[in-house]
């Protein structure tokens, strides 16, 4: 008797077996760098690295000091970020400024915009995935502090279900960056918000070495980032299990593609009655009062991303005209339904990022008021 | 509730311990509700359409038989229309998982629609009509009775799917015509949504009727009992198109689940959801990169979507078909097979012997006999051939592209029929070489007729056919990659077949020592949870 259930469970202890084996040899064979400042593991490790929860990735990242963490722990962040303000041509501080603030679309852009035309003075505020509350607020400290003659506003389509999220570490599963931003909402129809308890690079080590002050960050995510999860973002014991690691990213695809459908779905488009979309519109405007009262020139740079049609561009058409706001939407240059504009890692090909490089430039010179071109070429 | 979401284990796992906890009678009832509330959770309205077809062929079927029906089956027969009707007419249940307006109370919107009002109502009153009608109707002739019954229930059926299917498509194409004459038809297409698995139940619902009027079949005394064949919830969706003479019996007498069957479905279910989510969502983003494309094809890209597309279609609907009868299994009911290996066929005969059996048996048995079959001359039957395929491109679905498939197989299975005629020595060749030849020549021309069927325009089929023929050479591959789990299960898979089709369909364990299956399977659960971050897409044949 004892005989027979003893055969009838053998093979589920074989397959359990075989999968404690094949757990094993791929946390063997494919084990991901100690070493934080590694920046580019094999894919392969990568790949099997992916489900660890984002506490594990965050710890893992993040040394006591900033030479000992990996780069990107230290990328994005509104206040005292390394790469804050780079400039991409910086050699005559008298000539218009133009900032971009956003995403890598954006810091792309900004790139190309410098080689076209050296007599502008082009600066670059950026995020890696930047969603647009974080280009929105990065602007809204960084006029403070630098005067712009133009600042660009960087949108993507795939930005916008992330916008009531509030770092880098909650928006994107796979690759997380712990960088900050604020959490906005609409109240009363005006646009408010609310800081995360950090928003340097500091600030977060202080943080993440404190058990208490951790917990704080926690319950903060808790209650206003909507991305937050706690199976996805609390470590554990199974972060070990490569296999426990592939049905955790699994959960988080799940997860993050039904979170990201209240606003945008490829069959339906865009949910105007989210919440994501109506402050999106709201700061679009917002933007471009603030940008105005400060004598700058607001310019809205709407990337739509690939399959994804011009949707972006359709829903904020409307704002936009009717609050005057120069935008280049690029939907005209790279048709989001052609791949052959973008490249793997979504961005443009080289060619049409130039062709909407110059094409920015000639809204900048289209735009400008008067006064300043008139100082621009006297200068020059 | 696709089978391969977590909302689906949860139901199922919930609805089969109560199951396995209850008497056989409240297990019918018990797995009747459940199918109900699997399917409503598309869209409950369709549950009133899948209540109402079932009604009808009762009703129908009785009277074919019996000649009369009894007081009580009227009775419950007229309840069940109008406690439908109210429940999935009246009441909106779909809004139930929308934010309601503030201004209004969960009551006021759960009631608020007045024209499910005024259908109840109308239901509710022909209702009333019919049972009044029924002493004059059971006077009539018996054997005129049986005509008339066989018309109204086939009648019946047809007008659901013609309505629900194909109205638009003929009302698009007649004013096309009538555009091409110069005149500007005022446009009548309806916004007319398709209840999913329509085609599947209609078929089996009419296949009972006839099959009674045949006398091949004593219908079900009990509508629980013949409502569970229709809607019994693991085949409702995408079949397989069940015959009632082999199903019904399940259901009346008491089921006793045998070990080897649990066994048996846990098999096919796990085999079933590796063709899904491994193959046929892994291949997915790379066909539709394909068929979806805005830009210039190369050949290589045409090659890899149209073969990948084949195993897509053949994972993604036999993968569903396993789950079904692996589910069912496990409830003691066992569903005729879908699936045989069928692209092992070495010729279109073959083919449609191992190809969605139930379908092509079905429109065998309801289309092709019943037009002479392979009787008489040459010519009448090439004819009935094509029309059958014609018929089985329409049911795929309203668009010329299937029409177009449907008569491309047609013309297979006829040129195949003509060489056998033609052939001297009757005796088929056994060198393996042979038949791998003949194997890979077949499969080669049912991918073609692949790109009929994805294809989503005549002139998409003729760009796709161009890049086939005239950009050979072209090694540019556009198109994205399958996924990680794809690519590994692919050979895996391939294997599989491979030892299913020279084992005649053996489960592993009985063709392979346990340390070798179990390492088969603990592959195929290994690639499952590398898929499971596929992006899972709906089952193909949900849309047929």
């Amino acid at each position: 008797m004892m005989k027979k259930k003893a055969k009838r469970f053998a093979p589920f202890i074989w397959i359990f077996a075989y999968l404690v084996v094949i757990d094993i040899a791929i946390n063997i064979i494919f084990s991901y760098p100690k070493d934080p400042r590694n920046i580019s593991p094999a894919p392969s490790r990568q790949f099997f690295d992916y489900g660890r929860s984002i506490e594990g990735k965050l710890s893992r990242m993040t040394g006591k000091e900033i030479d000992d963490s990996a780069p990107i722990a230290s990328v994005g962040w509104l206040v005292g970020s390394p790469n804050r303000l780079v400039s991409k041509n910086l050699n005559s501080e008298n000539r218009p400024v133009v900032t971009m603030y956003g995403m890598s679309h954006a810091d792309l852009l900004a790139e190309d915009m410098a080689k076209i035309d050296n007599s502008l003075t082009i600066r670059s505020v950026g995020a890696p995935g930047a969603v647009p509350t974080w280009s929105y607020a990065a602007y809204l400290y960084d006029k403070d502090q630098y005067y712009s003659d133009v600042v660009i506003l960087g949108i993507m389509t795939r930005g916008v279900p992330l916008i009531c999220t509030t770092s880098g570490a909650t928006n994107h599963f796979d690759a997380v960056y712990p960088y900050t931003y604020p959490r906005f909402f609409l109240s009363n129809d005006s646009l408010k918000y609310l800081m995360p308890p950090f928003v340097s690079f500091k600030e977060y080590i202080e943080y993440i070495y404190n058990s208490e002050k951790w917990k704080a960050y926690i319950n903060w995510l808790r209650q206003y980032d909507k991305f937050y999860n706690p199976v996805l973002f609390r470590k554990t014991i199974l972060d070990s299990s490569s296999i426990f690691r592939l049905l955790r990213r699994a959960y988080a695809y799940s997860w993050q593609r039904k979170k990201e459908a209240e606003v945008y779905r490829d069959d339906k488009g865009f949910n105007v009655e989210s919440d994501e979309v109506k402050i999106l519109k709201s700061l679009v405007i917002e933007f471009s009062k603030t940008a105005k009262r400060q004598n700058s020139l607001p310019i809205i740079y709407i990337v739509n991303n690939v399959f994804m049609g011009d949707r972006l561009f359709k829903i904020l058409e409307p704002t936009l005209l009717s609050y005057n706001i120069p935008f280049l939407s690029t939907h005209d240059i790279c048709p989001p339904n052609d791949p052959h504009f973008y490249l793997p890692d979504s961005h443009f090909i080289p060619s049409k990022n130039l062709e909407l490089a110059n094409k920015m430039i000639k809204i900048i010179r289209d735009k400008l008021p008067l006064k300043t071109l008139l100082e621009l070429v006297l200068k020059n | 509730m696709a089978f391969n979401s977590i909302v689906f284990i949860v139901f199922f796992l919930v609805v089969y311990a109560i199951y396995r906890a209850l008497p056989h009678t409240a297990q019918n009832i018990f797995l009747l509700i459940a199918s109900y509330v699997f399917y409503g959770w598309w869209d409950a309205r369709f549950i009133f359409l899948i209540i109402m077809a079932t009604c009808l062929d009762f009703t129908c079927s009785l009277m074919i038989h019996e000649g009369s029906i009894t007081k009580r089956q009227r009775f419950t027969i007229s309840s069940w229309v109008v406690i439908g009707a109210f429940s999935f007419l009246v009441v909106q249940w779909n809004r139930l998982g929308h934010e309601f307006h503030k201004s209004q109370s969960v009551w006021d919107q759960l009631f608020s629609w007045k024209t499910g009002w005024i259908l109840f109502l109308i239901i509710a009153f022909f209702t009333i009509i019919i049972n009044l009608l029924y002493t004059k109707v059971s006077l009539i002739e018996m054997q005129k009775k049986r005509k008339i019954f066989l018309a109204i229930s086939i009648c019946g059926n047809l007008t659901s799917l013609g309505f629900f299917k194909y109205f638009n498509f003929f009302i698009d194409n007649f004013a096309a015509v009538i555009r091409s004459l110069g005149l500007n038809p005022t446009s009548q297409h309806l916004n007319i949504l398709l209840p999913i698995g329509i085609s599947f139940y209609t078929f089996m619902t009419m296949s009972y009727t006839i099959d009674v009027y045949r006398g091949r079949l004593t219908p079900s005394k009990k509508l629980y009992e013949y409502a569970l064949y229709v809607a019994f919830f693991p085949k409702i969706l995408a079949g397989p198109i069940e015959r009632a003479a082999y199903f019904l019996p399940q259901i009346i007498e008491k089921r006793i689940i045998r070990t080897d069957q649990i066994v048996g479905g846990l098999h096919q279910i796990l085999y079933g959801l590796f063709k899904k989510i491994v193959i046929a969502d892994g291949v997915a983003k790379t066909v539709s990169d394909v068929f979806g494309a805005t830009y210039q094809l190369s050949w290589v890209d045409a090659v890899v979507g149209t073969l990948l597309f084949s195993f897509q279609i053949y994972c993604d609907f036999s993968g569903y078909s396993d789950i079904a009868i692996g589910a069912a299994r496990l409830f003691g009911i066992n569903i005729m097979r879908n699936f045989h290996f069928p692209y092992f066929a070495r010729n279109a005969s073959e083919f449609w012997g191992r190809w969605h059996i139930s379908l092509s048996s079905w429109f065998r048995d309801y289309v092709f006999f019943p037009l002479g079959g392979p009787y008489g001359s040459t010519l009448r039957w090439i004819r009935n051939v094509l029309l059958t395929f014609l018929v089985t491109g329409l049911w795929h679905g309203a668009a010329w592209n299937y029409v177009l498939w449907g008569l491309y197989h047609g013309t297979l299975l006829c040129a195949h029929r003509i060489k056998e005629s033609l052939r001297i020595k009757k005796k088929r060749s056994k060198n393996p070489l042979i038949k791998i030849v003949n194997i890979s020549i077949f499969f080669v021309l049912i991918s073609l007729g692949w790109v009929l069927f994805r294809s989503h325009s005549i002139g998409q089929i003729k760009d796709i056919f161009k890049v086939l023929i005239f950009d050979i050479g072209n090694l540019k591959l556009n198109a994205g990659m399958p996924t990680h789990a794809a690519l590994f299960g692919l050979p895996l898979f391939v294997i599989m077949e491979f030892i299913g089709y020279n084992s005649d369909g053996k489960r592993l364990d009985k063709v392979m020592p346990m340390y070798l299956w179990t390492a088969v399977y603990t592959s195929m659960i290994f690639l499952i949870i590398l898929g499971l971050a596929n992006v899972p897409s709906t089952f193909i044949y949900f849309v047929f």
